[in-house]
């Protein structure tokens, strides 16, 4: 092989193997950054699911995002607030008020996994003041999403008689 | 005393082999280019490094990563791209990355759903393939079925001594 054609296949050589992966890891190629974060959210636990969507829902006041992203839209969710699907999840959380930091207040007590069922025991307070409720989310997780949903509230008495407190 | 008819035949098979030359070296430039590039990544990190698009593809580089396994078998990519790149050692460039290629490729085709990573998995290993015909007459000896005895032959050869 001269040399000056070397050269030239060493250039086209590294050139077009590069440029095929800038394309495939671009905005528009098949191996782009939102098709990656989608592999990612299908490799966390489901535990890390579940902290990650009431991280998003709660924490920073996003439900709907947290849902959009986090839930399935097969999801069956069986809290007899709602109809039970996808679509009235979303409605429940839409049509509480979360401006200014006035959704919900959830502080996590504990949170057990096993398999793909993930439990969440919390003191949820609703309206700022009252006593709230303790309540239990268990949450059953697939492919990164939330797929299942059930929930218990036990609303908090102003004046207990149990010395050790509800948590 | 040849004819017409044998000079014709001579002249098709010399521009066939010349045709075959060119996409062997074709394929051993893209392929040499790629495994330097992909192989540097993992260092310089020109563009975002593959992170496998399941989650046992996920779990596998993570723990190649994790064991230092990867950095090992870039090092290995980027010796065997840089020798197809040099058009020197290439039999033993195609020696080299032949189990790079095959994790490459099993992991594109086995472990990955995407329809790109077949795509790779099938063009890394037809790539290797054909440079690895392209260089066949350097294998042969590796195909005797009777392979004899063991000896010195070798290394005094490799030595320049008889």
């Amino acid at each position: 092989m001269r040399a000056w054609a070397h050269a030239l296949a060493i250039v086209a050589g590294i050139a077009a193997p590069v440029a095929l992966t800038f394309w495939t890891t671009s905005a528009s190629g098949p191996r782009n950054a939102a098709q990656s974060a989608e592999i990612a959210q299908e490799t966390m636990t489901p535990k890390q699911v579940v902290e990650a969507f009431e991280r998003l829902a709660f924490d920073e006041g996003n439900p709907t995002e947290a849902v959009r992203r986090y839930v399935s839209k097969d999801v069956i969710d069986h809290s007899q607030r709602i109809a039970g699907d996808y679509d009235s999840i979303i409605e429940l959380l839409v049509n509480l008020d979360w401006t200014n930091g006035r959704g919900p207040k959830r502080t996590i007590q504990h949170m057990v996994a096993e398999g793909d069922i993930v439990m969440v025991h919390y003191h949820l307070v609703r309206e700022p003041g009252t006593p709230g409720f303790a309540a239990v989310d268990i949450f059953r997780v697939q492919g990164g999403k939330i797929v299942e949903h059930w929930e218990a509230l036990q609303p908090l008495p102003d004046i207990s008689s149990n010395k050790h407190g509800p948590f | 005393m040849a004819t017409n008819n044998d000079i014709l035949a001579e002249a098709d098979l010399a521009r066939t082999g010349r045709n075959f030359m060119i996409a062997v070296y074709a394929a051993q430039f893209f392929f040499g280019g790629w495994f330097v590039a992909h192989g540097l990544n993992q260092w310089l990190e020109f563009f975002p490094r593959p992170k496998g698009s399941s989650p046992i593809a996920r779990e596998l580089i993570m723990a190649l990563n994790a064991s230092g396994l990867f950095s090992l078998v870039k090092i290995m990519e980027v010796i065997g791209g840089v020798l197809f790149l040099a058009n020197r050692f290439v039999p033993l460039a195609v020696i080299l990355s032949f189990p790079v290629a095959l994790s490459i490729a099993h992991l594109n085709l086995i472990s990955n759903p995407d329809i790109t990573s077949k795509i790779v998995g099938v063009v890394i290993m037809g790539l290797l393939g054909l440079i690895a015909i392209g260089h066949l007459d350097k294998f042969l000896p590796m195909l005797a079925f009777n392979s004899g005895d063991p000896g010195i032959r070798g290394l005094r050869q490799l030595f320049g001594k008889k």
